[in-house]
């Protein structure tokens, strides 16, 4: 049988007291940057969540089978500088967009711009984009371009190009379907 | 008895508390707070010297906004009182914006120089930022944290809201940012 004498208690508790320090000082030592990873996983779980409730939500709001989608694009953008766009789609004016300084860089680097998702039923469309800003010597300049197409089932994807017509030293608008 | 009392008084309690709320509802800036904590509805507008901005491209600022029309005294009160402050904040990370209500521009030139006004003032003659933000009096004051989010909105201007807006900044200049 054990018999605990008051040294031996003295002891138990000093090593207990140290013991209990020595994790503490640990813990504060490797808690910050725990918690740091701990806030970074979190953060990433939450950007993937948001992507995913962004697909679907797509998906929901937008199925392929009536989907159309109008993409913007710019090259290269001498001759003309982007303002504004408004589009139609069957006479109803559907988007009017502004471009500011930040997404014309951005469009000028190869980006591409989403103007606009909706839905259309199967048939003949009408798509008419009117292009605003300044054209050849700072002029203010506005021209449209139409596009009728066939809506199947599955998606359309439509795309707005801008781009630099070097012959004639104008800027040239295009519309045209994704294949 | 004793219980029939305390169940009267309870009562006139909760009348009173009722009709506090029913008055406070009812005085004008009463849908002052609706925006609070909520995103802030996104605009992009043209400024008076010709760009395009976009509010969601100030994140990461704190954002002093404000929507005002020529015909408001209290508006060029404000102005001038932005203007100062403006000049206090210019080494911190405080955007001031202006989205002016009016439909020709005249009169809001002429005051902008009057005032000698070094802030983007954004032009929004159809009112599209007004519908957004629903103002119940000119001018509304608009204070935005680095995440976009309304923190705080004014309904009108008198003399020491420019101490609150001020605190305000401070608040939200002194919050840390996860990035």
């Amino acid at each position: 049988m054990n018999k605990s004498t008051p040294i031996m208690n003295s002891c138990r508790l000093l090593v207990a007291a140290a013991s209990l320090w020595l994790s503490a000082a640990a813990f504060a030592e490797t808690a910050p940057a725990a918690l740091d990873q701990e806030v970074q996983d979190l953060k990433a779980e939450v950007l993937d969540l948001n992507r995913e409730l962004f697909l679907l939500e797509e998906e929901l709001l937008f199925p392929a089978n009536t989907q159309v989608a109008v993409f913007v694009s710019m090259d290269i953008g001498e001759f003309f500088s982007l303002d504004s766009v408004q589009l139609e789609l069957n006479g109803k004016s559907v988007a009017n967009y502004l471009y500011t300084d930040r997404e014309i860089k951005a469009l000028n680097r190869g980006g591409v711009h989403q103007l606009f998702v909706g839905n259309l039923k199967t048939g003949e469309h009408e798509i008419v984009a009117f292009f605003t800003g300044l054209g050849p010597q700072g002029r203010e300049y506005r021209r449209g371009a139409t596009l009728n197409f066939d809506k199947q089932i599955g998606a359309k994807y439509i795309e707005l190009q801008i781009s630099d017509f070097e012959v004639k030293q104008q800027p040239e608008f295009v519309v045209r379907e994704w294949e | 008895m004793r219980h029939r009392r305390r169940t009267a008084r309870t009562g006139k309690r909760a009348a009173a508390l009722l009709s506090a709320l029913l008055l406070a509802a009812l005085l004008p800036g009463a849908n002052a707070g609706s925006l609070e904590g909520e995103l802030a509805p996104d605009f992009a507008l043209k400024s008076m010297d010709g760009q395009n901005l976009r509010l969601s491209e100030y994140r990461g600022e704190v954002v002093l906004m404000n929507l005002w029309g020529s015909w408001c005294g209290k508006c060029r009160d404000q102005l001038a009182a932005i203007e100062q402050l403006r000049e206090t904040y210019s080494d911190q990370n405080v955007a001031v914006l202006s989205v002016n209500l009016d439909r020709k521009l005249k009169k809001v030139r002429g005051l902008t120089e009057q005032l000698s006004l070094n802030f983007p003032i954004l032009l929004d003659p159809r009112k599209q930022v007004a519908r957004a933000y629903d103002p119940s009096r000119m001018p509304m004051t608009v204070v935005l944290d680095q995440s976009g989010t309304v923190r705080a909105t004014w309904q009108g201007y008198k003399a020491g809201d420019t101490q609150l807006y001020m605190a305000e900044l401070e608040q939200l200049l002194s919050e840390q940012t996860w990035n």
